[in-house]
């Protein structure tokens, strides 16, 4: 948990940006932080994050492995996008060949359109968004501090961001992220700070939908997808999802391109239909019986718990 | 802390602007050693006080590259500014390690003149040039001084007040003992304006942590 204590923020002798904020962040939980332009949303998410000192007041307890995602991305000098997280991923402690796989995935991941050799500053504003969105992911963090991430990003990378955000949650991160035109699902926000005149104020709120794999229920189709070339995504936390054990299926060896998902009747067309947009090929769909496919699907459920 | 310095050194060594600086030393270095220049000593002179203005370039590129939005970025996966300072004053003393390499090697192949005792005396210093240079370069660079035409003008200044500040500063004092090639017999005074250079570093250091972190 971090918590900011008594925290007030000023530029030298400028107005107070913040002022007396008490705010504490819980692990396994989204706070989405909202308010008017220029309240003080990014200075706050600066402070959280470590790049901002608070000018009185203290935040306590931030964990080690933080990452910062700022709003734009512009950079300088002639670095490369890969050369640039690979040196990012470096930094944050992983050998040479770690780095170099870790970096291949997460820009498959969030498809990056543009030469990962090639500047990184030559690259669109939105490319460059998912530079800064994979240097935050190079090793799980605790602490994921967000700044209108939504910003220049295509509806892919909605949806991948989507999945990053409930990942580093359902992992016990921290996640903050100012959240300017409603883009974040609201059933994953835990709780709401908002920032007015200087001050936060919070609410607390249950997530409307429990953790997304626990929502899978009878009936349940299985969907076996064959990954191409050009697929991006992962399926973990898509609604509905259950991805079997795999050590459950040693009976009927699968070829590594094909994924077997478990999806919830009322979830599979939109799943299908993500699946073909993304660039996936729809291999098989069959039905699995309603009342085996329910108990399998719960105990799958217990396996995958963290 | 080796990976953050390979960043800090990869990013300005791509940004070629440590060029146009290095450029100037090598041309120096040519024109002073296309013919014999006689005793080594008073010919490092011109090279060391060359090194004041090109390391504290060198130190302003390794602070001020990034944009503040890669500034934050790097100081959270770096796990704080302290650490990003260290680094970047790592990769300013590599660079200038590899510099005075340079500037004594040079000489040597090209005409040998200078003694062990020289070239030791030669080395102390170019590295208390090149060590005041960083100090300056941090105090005049990002995040202190933030505007390019400011930061010209104050390093402008801080490092002619270094070069001509005779008696005090110790790049006046080790050119001094140089130029009258007296540096291997004053060793201590030699090795003491290093130490007094090497507090310099740190001192500004210390004002780079504590005053610039008010401003972010």
């Amino acid at each position: 948990m971090v918590r900011l204590d008594g925290v007030g923020k000023r530029f030298g002798k400028g107005p107070w940006v913040l002022s007396g904020v008490t705010l504490s962040l819980r692990a396994g939980e989204v706070t989405a932080v909202r308010g008017a332009n220029g309240a003080g949303k990014s200075t706050l998410l600066r402070v959280v994050a470590g790049i901002s000192p608070p000018t009185t007041g203290r935040v306590l307890h931030r964990p080690s492995v933080a990452a910062y995602v700022p709003e734009q991305f512009p950079v300088q000098g002639g670095m490369s996008g890969r050369a640039y997280l690979r040196h990012m991923a470096r930094v944050r402690g992983m050998d040479a060949a770690g780095a170099t796989r870790r970096v291949q995935r997460l820009w498959e991941r969030f498809a990056v359109q543009g030469d990962p050799d090639g500047p990184l500053r030559a690259l669109s504003k939105g490319n460059r968004q998912k530079v800064a969105l994979a240097q935050a992911l190079l090793v799980p963090p605790r602490l994921l501090v967000l700044d209108e991430p939504w910003s220049g990003l295509d509806a892919a990378a909605h949806d991948v961001l989507a999945e990053v955000i409930d990942e580093t949650r359902q992992d016990g991160g921290i996640v903050v992220v100012t959240d300017h035109t409603d883009s974040l699902d609201p059933s994953v926000v835990g709780a709401v700070a908002r920032v007015a005149g200087g001050r936060v104020t919070v609410e607390e709120v249950s997530p409307t939908a429990p953790p997304a794999r626990h929502r899978a229920a009878a009936p349940v189709v299985h969907v076996r997808l064959r990954r191409t070339a050009k697929a991006v995504g992962a399926w973990e936390n898509w609604p509905g999802v259950v991805i079997p054990d795999e050590r459950a299926d040693t009976a009927r060896p699968t070829e590594p391109d094909l994924v077997d998902l478990r999806v919830a009747r009322e979830n599979t067309d939109a799943l299908l239909a993500e699946a073909l947009r993304r660039g996936w090929s729809v291999h098989e769909v069959s039905e699995v019986a309603e009342v085996s496919g329910a108990t399998e699907v719960a105990a799958n459920h217990s396996r995958t718990e963290r | 802390m080796t990976a953050l310095v390979r960043y800090v050194l990869a990013h300005v060594g791509l940004s070629q602007r440590y060029l146009p600086p290095t450029f100037v030393l090598l041309v120096a270095l040519a024109i002073l050693y296309s013919d014999d220049p006689g005793p080594a000593m008073p010919a490092y002179v011109l090279t060391a006080g060359l090194l004041v203005p090109v390391t504290a370039w060198f130190a302003i590129n390794a602070r001020g590259l990034e944009t503040p939005e890669q500034r934050g970025v790097t100081l959270v996966a770096a796990g704080g500014p302290l650490r990003v300072l260290v680094a970047e004053i790592t990769a300013c003393l590599l660079y200038l390690v590899a510099n005075v390499a340079l500037c004594l090697l040079w000489p040597q192949l090209a005409h040998g003149a200078a003694s062990a005792a020289e070239l030791g005396a030669g080395a102390v210093a170019h590295l208390t040039c090149g060590l005041v240079g960083i100090a300056i370069g941090l105090v005049c660079g990002r995040p202190l001084v933030s505007k390019v035409g400011t930061a010209s003008l104050v390093g402008c200044g801080l490092v002619l007040a270094a070069l001509l500040g005779s008696g005090v500063s110790p790049v006046a004092i080790s050119l001094r003992l140089l130029g009258t090639n007296s540096a291997t017999h004053e060793a201590a005074t030699l090795v003491g304006v290093a130490v007094v250079a090497v507090a310099m570093v740190a001192a500004a250091a210390g004002a780079v942590l504590v005053l610039g972190r008010r401003r972010d």
